[in-house]
């Protein structure tokens, strides 16, 4: 295979029969091809960037300022920032921190600016080009500021700036190659993370957003949440403890951000329709036990004999590996070799939610063992165990216990919702897919895990969620 | 990672990106999961940017990383066609190590190569590469004949091709 084969690009931009697949990874033990292929490889991302408008290839969070601390303060830092309404502080948001390095990035890199080629129209010399100053102020009302400086009308504005006014006015900006048009109200704060983002902190934005292609969506992120359009008006109103949403025309995506930071799956708005983040909607468990309360759910052997089958909320495909729930990292095996199989072993992924109802119907148990945590490397293996006292309820009351661990590797026990303990897993994988790893979720149950004949003990509505639930979705479980 | 690591991680970042997209693409050969697989590879990089050893190559770090990412990828998606060859992987993440520095460099200049071309130029671009329209497809939105789109196509190619590596030439690269 030569090194300008047509197959090569085929191959790169999806359009490759794949019959012609073994051809080309057997030519790929030649270094001079592999070299080939990824000098057109990196044309292809190079061309897909330029043409999206994009220095930086991926969507960063930019560090939280309290985060050095939270690992010492543990979750009260956590709860204080919850309480004052802000949430985890995205001061620079994603994007525009990248951008920002872009441009340093840029600043340092030496040479001449390349000129097009023979052949090609090369537009107006006059102005900066849009890729480097891609927005144009409309109208700019007073106290509109950028870097310090005030922002006039006509202004060319660079990627990753930001803009900010502190007294109630208006501005209106307009990307100079796409059909975007923003127009910001109150006292606002907005970076222009990128010519297909931009990042508001605070006041009202209104968009209007011509047809995009999915590849290249427009998106407004928030400290609350993330709107994702391809072509449509909208506002989107940015308070200190949520961010409201409201569709004119088309459609937007709108992702809340968790507790972590996280962006949950995007709820799906049209016309007419409103979102608020605060007001989240109900999670939905990977699997459900079905609800089953009666004598002999944990039968004496300490086994739950009527748990199974499951019952599986999100369509299913069986893998070599376990049971398979989505593209990425989450699946439950049938069974677990090195623990009775009873134990329903659960391998999740680095975020997990396990919540379990329990009843206590005998004598006053002890360490009754609601789920643990099996982190191996290699040969070496370590245990964390959530251990949860029985001799502290009354007798035949409910009471929902769960545990939730977040991709940080910080693990919570809550009590109906409230928090009892935290700690944190220091070998939690530091590689997710490192197949060195590997973590399971366990449900063992009874005294430390063995048999117990003495626990009598009723179980229902057991849920897996392949994220961190707040305490306020945790005591949603129960209506 | 508090801003003096994060200033330090996307400095690096920005340098490794297109090295860590080119492997992920000529493995994957399908530059929608390349784009997943560059978003999951820079949440993980930074997130574990405290384990990276400065003493090693950051490229080649992150590109270890796009490894392990490439392969969950590949095994959440079979029986998608992609290169699993051991031989092929060790090839292409050695040639992506080594072009690195110019992977990077040719981004750049395709940004300002880009910005020149004509809306219209653009456009035809942005339906075969980003939308990744059949010439048919495009024959029908932009009313050209299927030739013209083809020719056009390829002097587009080629003159890209030409301003990217007139840049790299005057910067010692090619």
């Amino acid at each position: 295979m030569r090194r300008d084969d047509p197959r090569i690009e085929a191959w790169l931009t999806g359009r490759l029969p794949p019959g012609e697949l073994p051809a080309l990874q057997q030519a790929l033990a030649d270094p001079a091809l592999a070299e080939a292929v990824i000098r057109a490889a990196g044309e292809q991302i190079a061309l897909r960037a330029a043409l999206r408008g994009q220095d930086c290839l991926a969507e960063l969070p930019s560090p939280r300022p309290d985060e050095t601390g939270r690992r010492t303060r543990g979750t009260r830092t956590r709860r204080r920032v919850r309480r004052t309404g802000r949430g985890p502080v995205w001061a620079a948001l994603a994007a525009a921190a990248c951008l920002l390095a872009a441009l340093a990035v840029w600043q340092l890199r030496p040479g001449p600016t390349p000129s097009p080629g023979a052949g090609e129209e090369v537009r107006s010399q006059h102005e900066p080009p849009a890729s480097r100053q891609p927005w144009r102020v409309l109208a700019s009302g007073s106290g509109v500021r950028v870097g310090g400086d005030a922002l006039a009308a006509d202004a060319l504005v660079s990627a990753g700036s930001r803009i900010s006014a502190d007294v109630p006015t208006q501005l209106r900006l307009a990307h100079r190659t796409e059909p975007i048009e923003l127009e910001l109200s109150g006292p606002f704060e907005l970076a222009l993370a990128g010519p297909a983002t931009v990042a508001c902190q605070r006041g009202t934005l209104r968009a209007k957003v011509g047809p995009r292609t999915r590849a290249a969506p427009f998106s407004v992120i928030t400290p609350h949440a993330r709107c994702t359009v391809l072509g449509t008006r909208f506002a989107v109103t940015i308070a200190a403890d949520a961010t409201r949403v409201s569709v004119s025309e088309g459609t937007v995506a709108f992702a809340r951000r968790d507790g972590d930071g996280e962006f949950a799956a995007p709820q799906e708005l049209t016309a007419g329709m409103r979102a608020d983040s605060a007001e989240a909607p109900s999670p939905v468990a990977l699997l459900a036990y079905p609800l089953h309360r009666g004598p002999g759910s944990l039968d004496g052997t300490g086994r739950l004999s009527r748990i199974l089958p499951l019952t599986l909320r999100r369509q299913p495909e069986w893998t070599d590996a376990g049971l398979l729930l989505d593209g990425r990292n989450h699946c439950v095996t049938r069974t677990n070799a090195s623990w009775p199989e009873l134990r329903a072993a659960l391998v999740a992924s680095r975020a997990v939610t396990l919540s379990v109802k329990v009843a206590n119907r005998g004598p006053p148990s002890e360490n009754l063992l609601l789920g643990v945590l099996y982190i191996r490397k290699n040969t070496e293996g370590a245990r964390r165990l959530v251990s949860v006292r029985m001799d502290d309820g009354e007798p035949g009351v409910w009471v929902r216990w769960s545990v939730t661990v977040a991709p940080d590797g910080t693990m919570r026990t809550y009590r109906d919702g409230e928090l009892q303990r935290a700690s944190r897993i220091e070998d939690w994988p530091s590689q997710p897919g490192d197949p060195s790893v590997q973590l399971k979720l366990l449900m063992p149950l009874g005294h430390h895990g063995e048999p117990d004949e003495d626990l009598a003990v009723e179980f229902a509505d057991v849920q897996l969620f392949d994220r961190v639930l707040t305490p306020d979705e945790l005591r949603r479980l129960d209506p | 990672m508090d801003a003096g690591q994060h200033a330090a991680f996307l400095t690096r970042w920005m340098r490794a990106q297109s090295a860590v997209a080119a492997y992920a693409l000529s493995r994957l050969g399908d530059p929608h999961a390349m784009d997943d697989v560059v978003q999951e590879v820079a949440l993980a990089a930074q997130r574990y940017f405290a384990r990276y050893d400065p003493s090693r190559s950051f490229t080649s770090w992150v590109l270890g990383i796009a490894h392990h990412k490439i392969a969950d990828h590949q095994r959440a998606r079979r029986p998608t066609a992609s290169l699993e060859s051991a031989e092929a992987e060790a090839q292409l993440r050695a040639a992506s190590e080594r072009l690195a520095h110019e992977t990077g460099e040719r981004a750049s200049a395709m940004h300002d190569c880009i910005a020149r071309l004509k809306p219209e130029r653009r456009e035809l671009l942005r339906r075969f590469y980003l939308d990744g329209q059949s010439v048919r497809e495009i024959t029908d939105a932009m009313r050209m004949g299927q030739s013209a789109v083809k020719v056009a196509l390829h002097r587009l190619r080629r003159a890209l091709r030409d301003c990217v590596s007139r840049a790299l030439e005057r910067e010692g690269l090619r």
